[in-house]
């Protein structure tokens, strides 16, 4: 067969677009059919439950607190403070004054941080209400 | 030394602001954190003012910040719209919080830290650190969207715009990587140099990087392919926070947008400018039925803010076809826009203050007999904002459909005026509603406020725009704002 030549080069392209999109709803529609139609109707108490490869769910007897969630960010602030210091350490006496006085400011702003931290209560250990 | 610190001083105030509000927050009242804020800002704007076109461009620290950061005329612009988007939203929304029990003191330091981040973006000359700006500004943004955290229209839309947002902003490194593949160096005027040498390159990599950095940039602005967010958002969000995003984020996208392709990828454009026209198109019609359909006025406000970015899309377009005329089209539509869109959500924000209610057009019946100064005001704006003879936003859509007819696309041109049209139904209800109907509440007196001053001023210089001339001066009239465009655009395209 030959190829049909238009003078748009990418209407092949448009028309395969319409083409999926009614094919994409035509597979929602069946599935959905199908799925109805061949699905248990049965309110089991197994088949309800949250898949959880096979054993039942229990509740999780320890409950960890959102708590930590603030303190895993606090500690990133220093960790990323001191991943920043040491290249800076090695290089101490090439970088020179101008250096330190960088680190010096980059401390700054993220001692600004950790105050607004503190003072916003995150390092004490309390229930959120 | 001190002479390059004083080319980031601008910046550096803000962010010192941002930083002493911070640390304020918890202890000074909500008045006294304004003022302080302002402050700031102000001192900001003050230097900028004084430095717009007397400063040749140059690099802030060329040695150890590798000429990411860069000083012209084009990114001082900005960040005079920047600092002025923020003061006028700081200052009209002073009741708000008032009102709200859910005020926070951290608001101000995170409408401060977004204009640091939008200010870098403005100045950045490198591809990783305009991520890096453009992420400080929607960060900020985000939680400011999410401000209101125990009310579940707001908390969805800040998760909406979130995850959305964050997915889109990944796009903007990954077509940072593939350009850096192809240049190897992530510096624009690297990227300009190879790009715009003609040579046997394969500029593949570069294409579908430049690609991926617009979709960052369109979802950003809300063109249609990717505004599944955009009215949600602005419902969900506080009205000054709205404000805000509408005025003033929405500048900052252009910004980079308009830096990458008039330096960029200039000799690019050609290629991407099918693909804007495609979305230029989506974006206007399907704006404009966003728009037609609502019932309140903060999601038709929304809707239409999509169709201005369809507006400012024609131009953008039209730089590839070689129209000198669109970037200034563009740097004037955006200060037109500001100004209207500020307006309008500035008194939406204003009466919002004393009730609670959503606003809707029915509760705009008859509010000429309440309050005529206030819906004159309202008035003002619609008109421009639809774009009608002897407002600022007649001249912006004017400029931008120049610049379409002379680069050629007169169906696009044509197609733009046809929304213009469109957008009379919808912006002319508003004040069909206010006029025509009679009054349903009998309050009439009401105390005198700055908020309803300084929305009058910024009505005022709505119709300056439009009509007035450089006659007094540092206050520019139309034909002094488009020569400040092209300034700014000049200093763009004299780094090459």
């Amino acid at each position: 067969m030959e190829h049909v030549s238009t003078t748009s080069p990418y209407f092949g392209v448009f028309v395969l677009f319409v083409i999926t999109f009614g094919a994409f709803y035509a597979t929602t529609v069946a599935a959905r059919w199908a799925s109805r139609a061949l699905a248990r109707k049965d309110t089991e108490k197994l088949k309800l439950s949250i898949y959880e490869c096979g054993p039942e769910v229990t509740k999780q007897p320890n409950r960890i607190s959102t708590q930590f969630y603030l303190f895993a960010l606090l500690f990133l602030l220093f960790d990323v403070e001191v991943v920043f210091m040491f290249p800076w350490a090695i290089d101490f006496k090439l970088l020179g004054w101008f250096g330190f006085v960088e680190m010096l400011m980059f401390i700054l702003l993220l001692t600004i941080g950790f105050i607004y931290a503190w003072k916003k209560g995150a390092l004490e250990w309390h229930n959120i209400k | 030394m001190f002479e390059q610190l004083f080319l980031i001083l601008p910046m550096a105030i803000v962010v010192m602001g941002a930083f002493v509000l911070l640390l304020l927050s918890k202890t000074f009242s909500l008045d006294k954190l304004n003022l302080v804020a302002v402050f700031f800002l102000s001192l900001s704007f003050i230097i900028e003012i004084l430095r717009f076109g007397t400063t040749t461009v140059c690099y802030s620290f060329p040695e150890i910040f590798g000429k990411m950061y860069i000083i012209d005329d084009f990114s001082i612009l900005f960040d005079l719209m920047f600092t002025a988007g923020a003061i006028l939203t700081l200052l009209i929304n002073t009741a708000y919080f008032k009102s709200r029990n859910y005020y926070n003191g951290e608001y101000f330091a995170l409408i401060l830290f977004s204009v640091f981040g939008m200010m870098i973006l403005a100045h950045s000359n490198e591809l990783v650190t305009a991520f890096i700006a453009l992420e400080i500004a929607s960060l900020s943004v985000f939680a400011l969207v999410g401000y209101h955290k125990y009310n579940k229209v707001s908390s969805e839309a800040m998760m909406k715009y979130m995850i959305l947002g964050s997915m889109t902003g990944a796009f903007f490194i990954l077509g940072t990587a593939f350009i850096y593949g192809a240049v190897g160096s992530t510096n624009l005027e690297d990227i300009a140099a190879y790009v715009n040498v003609p040579a046997e390159k394969d500029l593949v990599l570069v294409l579908i990087g430049g690609i991926f950095i617009m979709v960052t940039i369109l979802f950003k602005m809300g063109a249609v392919p990717f505004h599944s967010w955009v009215v949600d958002v602005y419902q969900g969000a506080p009205f000054p926070v709205t404000m805000f995003m509408a005025s003033t984020f929405k500048i900052a996208l252009f910004a980079i947008a308009l830096r990458l392709s008039l330096i960029d990828f200039a000799s690019l454009n050609i290629v991407w400018s099918e693909i804007l026209q495609v979305i230029t198109v989506l974006t206007l019609i399907g704006g404009s039925f966003l728009a037609i359909t609502q019932k309140s006025i903060k999601r038709m406000l929304a809707g239409s803010s999509v169709v201005h970015s369809g507006y400012m899309l024609i131009a953008y377009s039209s730089i590839g076809l070689g129209s000198d005329m669109a970037a200034p089209a563009i740097m004037f539509y955006l200060i037109s826009y500001f100004l209207s869109a500020a307006g309008a959500f500035g008194i939406l924000s204003f009466i919002a203050t004393g009730s609670k209610k959503m606003m809707t057009y029915e509760d705009f019946k008859g509010f000429s007999e309440r309050r005529p100064y206030l819906s004159a005001m309202m008035a003002i704006f619609m008109l421009s904002l639809s774009g009608f003879p002897s407002t600022i936003g007649f001249l912006g859509k004017f400029y931008i459909f120049t610049s379409a007819i002379e680069s050629g696309q007169i169906l696009l041109a044509g197609l733009g005026i046809v929304t213009a049209f469109i957008s009379v139904y919808y912006y002319f209800k508003l004040i069909a509603m206010m006029y025509f109907y009679p009054s349903t509440d009998q309050q009439k007196k009401f105390p005198f406020d700055f908020s309803g001053l300084l929305i009058g001023v910024m009505a005022m210089m709505v119709i300056w725009g439009g009509v007035g001339t450089s006659l007094i001066p540092f206050i520019p009239g139309a034909n002094g704002l488009i020569d400040i465009a092209k300034q700014a655009i000049d200093s763009l395209q004299n780094v090459l």
